[in-house]
């Protein structure tokens, strides 16, 4: 194994692990409800069956997308706004770049991050660009194709483990997670990272884009596996 | 500290450090606010309540898990530690991402309802009962009429806009529900309903009012319930 890494949003400026706790903390005294997410990488040599590099890191870039999902779930309002993507308006932003509001949209139970295997349009998606995250990000900046030609990784199905429930920490676990192999023939440098759910009718919509902290090499026959880990907030009692 | 022993003064100071560690690392949290307005029949303001809502049920929680996982439980396996469905008000369960499939802010679907109507929406009642996390369903209802114990619920109304200064999203949903029993009427409980879609009716706030609110023969009760998220 060359590396193994584990890191929050401790590195590169970003929030320190404390102030997640001061939150939860907060969250558990103020009786709200709070979720949190996890991306986990592992490289593996197809060849020999190897684990050559583990990463974990705190996903810390839910988008406007989300935020905008989160507000019309709870606060009861549909996003009908197809003008601006900016403050005061609730829409959604597509990662082909076009806006869309309608009061279906709402409709996240259909909403789905489990795509097929070879699709490259949503579930966990990863790219080579590290330019800086923003809560505008509504898509990779440099995302890896899918097929087995230079540049490109091998997506297999995004998958999803099922729901558990911690009885001591008194929270839920959901993971989804995907496999990707390198056939390019070359290394590919994966610096990003992201979440894009899929509506029916062809919307693809980005929740998190993460840039990794330490960027992750992966060779040629090597496989990378992602896991999108989402934990619940802790359960009153 | 429990929130119900917190002065006001620290849970404010809570509250606005809540927000900036929200803005900061990028978790949305969503906030819930919590007014009653008494007017007399000469449309005089008798009484101003404002707090924050303190009483999200398990329902909300597993609204908001299950939507965000995309995940939920299958009726079948029950409501409570583990499980990942919403009990309605008839203690029927359902799944908890069973979300809006109609119009939200249009006919009397999300927390909007109709006049005379009490399966959803902002409903008032008189247990005072502690509040408790497995609510599901207002204590004692105080059913629409102008019969004695009863008042008149009107068509609930919702606005929405951004405040620019502090970065929330809000949305607020208000009810007036007028007392032409001839009698006065002790208000000790408020809950939000939640209305996804058909026949399906989500508790996802009870409050309990502490020494209740005396609204006179003649006056009126409006109710509000904000909601703020506090965007990055």
């Amino acid at each position: 194994m060359d590396s193994v890494a584990e890191t929050g949003c401790g590195g590169w400026g970003q929030p320190p692990d404390s102030d997640y706790k001061e939150l939860k903390e907060l969250c558990r005294e103020l009786e709200l409800p709070l979720l949190e997410h996890f991306w986990n990488l592992e490289v593996v040599d197809l060849r020999t069956g190897e684990v050559v590099d583990q990463y974990r890191q705190r996903c810390c870039s839910w988008t406007r997308n989300m935020y905008n999902g989160t507000m019309c779930q709870h606060g009861g309002i549909c996003a009908t706004d197809q003008t601006t993507f900016d403050d005061d308006h609730l829409n959604y932003k597509r990662t082909d770049g076009s806006l869309y509001g309608s009061i279906a949209y709402a409709l996240r139970r259909i909403f789905s991050y489990l795509s097929l295997r070879g699709d490259d349009e949503y579930g966990i998606l990863v790219g080579t660009d590290d330019a800086a995250e923003s809560f505008e990000d509504y898509t990779l900046i440099a995302k890896v194709g899918q097929g087995v030609g230079a540049g490109q990784l091998y997506y297999y199905k995004t998958e999803t483990s099922l729901l558990s429930w911690s009885a001591g920490a008194r929270k839920f676990t959901c993971t989804y997670r995907r496999f990707m192999n390198n056939y390019s023939g070359g290394n590919i440098v994966v610096r990003e990272i992201a979440m894009v759910g899929y509506w029916p009718a062809s919307y693809y919509v980005l929740d998190a884009r993460d840039v990794l902290v330490s960027p992750v090499t992966v060779q040629h026959y090597h496989q990378l596996r992602t896991q999108y880990e989402m934990e619940s907030v802790v359960f009153p009692s | 500290m429990r929130l119900r022993d917190m002065p006001e003064d620290v849970e404010l100071r809570k509250r606005e450090r809540l927000r900036v560690l929200c803005q900061k690392l990028k978790i949305p949290v969503v906030e819930a606010r919590l007014r009653l307005v008494v007017t007399d029949k000469n449309g005089r303001e008798v009484s101003y309540l404002e707090r924050f809502s303190h009483s999200y049920t398990r329902n909300f929680y597993n609204r908001l898990t299950g939507c965000t996982f995309l995940r939920e439980s299958p009726p079948a396996s029950g409501f409570g530690d583990g499980v990942l469905t919403v009990k309605q008000t008839s203690g029927a369960l359902a799944g908890a991402n069973t979300l809006a499939r109609e119009r939200l802010e249009d006919r009397n679907y999300g927390y909007r309802q109709y006049a005379s109507q009490t399966v959803s929406s902002i409903l008032l009642g008189t247990d005072n009962t502690a509040e408790s996390f497995e609510d599901y369903k207002i204590g004692i209802l105080i059913p629409d009429g102008s019969g004695a114990g009863q008042m008149e619920y009107q068509t609930s109304s919702f606005t929405e806009g951004w405040d620019v200064g502090s970065r929330y999203y809000w949305s607020l949903w208000e009810r007036d529900i007028d007392n032409l029993s001839g009698g006065s009427i002790t208000v000790y409980e408020i809950a939000l309903v939640f209305r996804p879609y058909s026949a399906i009716y989500i508790t996802v706030i009870r409050d309990v009012i502490a020494g209740g609110q005396v609204v006179t023969n003649g006056a009126q009760l409006t109710v509000q319930y904000e909601f703020r998220l506090t965007y990055p």
